[in-house]
């Protein structure tokens, strides 16, 4: 379980490297891991592409939709609305998340939307995931317009 | 049409601690001169504040000089030596004041009860006056069916649909928003509206907000919608669209002309 949550942190810290809101995730499938994605809203110009989106996206290429329901997820931060709304819809078995996600989260912060429909469980790692934000931000979204440049901690 | 108004027009008061200096009256014009240079209200984002209001004791003013914790006790001390010496009744007090403008008459009410609000008028156009756009908005309404959504530009009157495919997230409005052109110069659906003949769902009304969409148009209820459910527009995220239901026999009646 480790494992999976670093391997998630650093995928986190690349997406960051690629100007991207560092926010990574691992679907483990049987203990396998099944899919790896990070944050491309910037790359695509398209808000919705959250890295549960992405991975999801990636899964259903090659796999059925109900293999989904097989897998837990490792994510750096709490899932927003959409995002937890998406894993309820595709039935998640498990949600393991690291910093939990004030503006927009929906397993727990603003909304509970995983009550009742799968287990999720907060607090991995929550300082190195606040870190690798923080980090970030310092440096400044490059790729928000500048009157957006205040853009939330997390997506 | 029924809107489903957003967390910022709650009645609910959200205060904040402000330090008021309380001196005699006849001293008031020339105080708040010099306050509204050394201590501007707009600094502090509470421009909506009036600077004064009556003491209870008639002949006594209480001026808001700014947030508690942005100014020292020192700096709210000096004040009340300003002036010709007499300041035997001048002291510091706090009070909770509203943190943000009166949007209603309803919260201007409120408001006022805790200190003197400005009340400005919402710029914004009561929506069931712009009868030419409505009237576009209707004409795409009901070229939509159940599994289909719009991305609609007022500006260009350029549209963008989406269709419900095989896969569980893909929904029509998740596929609109997929199939936006991308630009250099819009900010993802920045100044566009949403289309759809039901509710969105959790996910997709969730989706618009990240796309920062600025209006969702729906005519049907949905049993676990974003808005008539999970309460989304209320909810306090950092952006929210403006969300407006047409009722159908509005949309028929319409539709008849």
């Amino acid at each position: 379980m480790e494992a999976f949550m670093r391997r998630a942190l650093e995928l986190a810290r690349h997406s960051s490297s690629q100007g991207e809101i560092p926010v990574a995730c691992v679907f483990v499938h049987n203990g396998q891991a099944l899919a790896e994605a990070w944050n491309m809203t910037n790359e695509t110009k398209n808000a919705t592409k959250h890295c549960e989106i992405v991975a999801i996206d990636e899964i259903l290429k090659t796999h059925p939709p109900s293999i989904l329901q097989e897998c837990e997820l490792y994510v750096t931060c709490e899932p927003c609305i959409m995002c937890a709304s998406a894993l309820e819809i595709i039935g998640i078995k498990k949600v393991y998340f690291g910093c939990y996600n004030e503006r927009f989260g929906g397993n727990g912060s603003i909304l509970s939307v995983h009550e009742g429909k799968y287990e999720s469980v907060g607090g991995f790692f929550a300082e190195e995931a606040i870190k690798i934000f923080k980090d970030f931000y310092e440096r400044g979204n490059p790729n928000a317009p500048p009157e957006k440049r205040h853009r939330p901690v997390a997506e | 049409m029924k809107e489903y108004l957003p967390y910022c027009t709650s009645t609910k008061p959200t205060n904040t601690l402000c330090k008021i200096l309380i001196i005699d009256a006849q001293k008031g014009t020339e105080t708040i001169k010099m306050m509204g240079k050394k201590f501007p209200l707009e600094q502090y984002s509470l421009n909506h504040l009036k600077r004064a209001k009556k003491h209870t004791c008639g002949h006594q003013l209480e001026l808001v000089i700014g947030p508690s914790n942005l100014i020292t006790d020192e700096e709210a001390e000096e004040l009340k030596t300003l002036g010709d010496g007499c300041n035997d009744c001048d002291r510091i007090i706090e009070k909770e004041v509203p943190q943000f403008p009166a949007y209603t008459r309803e919260q201007l009410k409120i408001w006022n009860s805790f200190w003197p609000i400005s009340y400005k008028e919402p710029s914004i156009l009561p929506i069931i006056q712009i009868k030419e756009e409505m009237k576009k908005i209707f004409e795409i309404m009901k070229s939509l069916d159940h599994d289909s959504a719009a991305i609609y530009n007022p500006k260009t009157e350029e549209i963008c649909y989406g269709k419900k495919g095989d896969l569980p997230l893909q929904h029509p409005i998740m596929d609109a928003i997929n199939n936006f052109p991308i630009s250099d110069n819009q900010y993802y659906c920045n100044d566009h509206y949403l289309i759809t003949k039901v509710e969105p769902c959790l996910m997709c009304g969730m989706a618009l907000v990240h796309s920062r969409f600025e209006r969702v148009y729906f005519m049907e209820k949905m049993e676990d919608g974003a808005y008539s459910y999970w309460r989304l527009h209320e909810k306090p995220l950092n952006y929210m669209y403006r969300v407006l239901r047409i009722k159908k026999n509005v949309f028929d009646e319409n539709n008849e002309e």
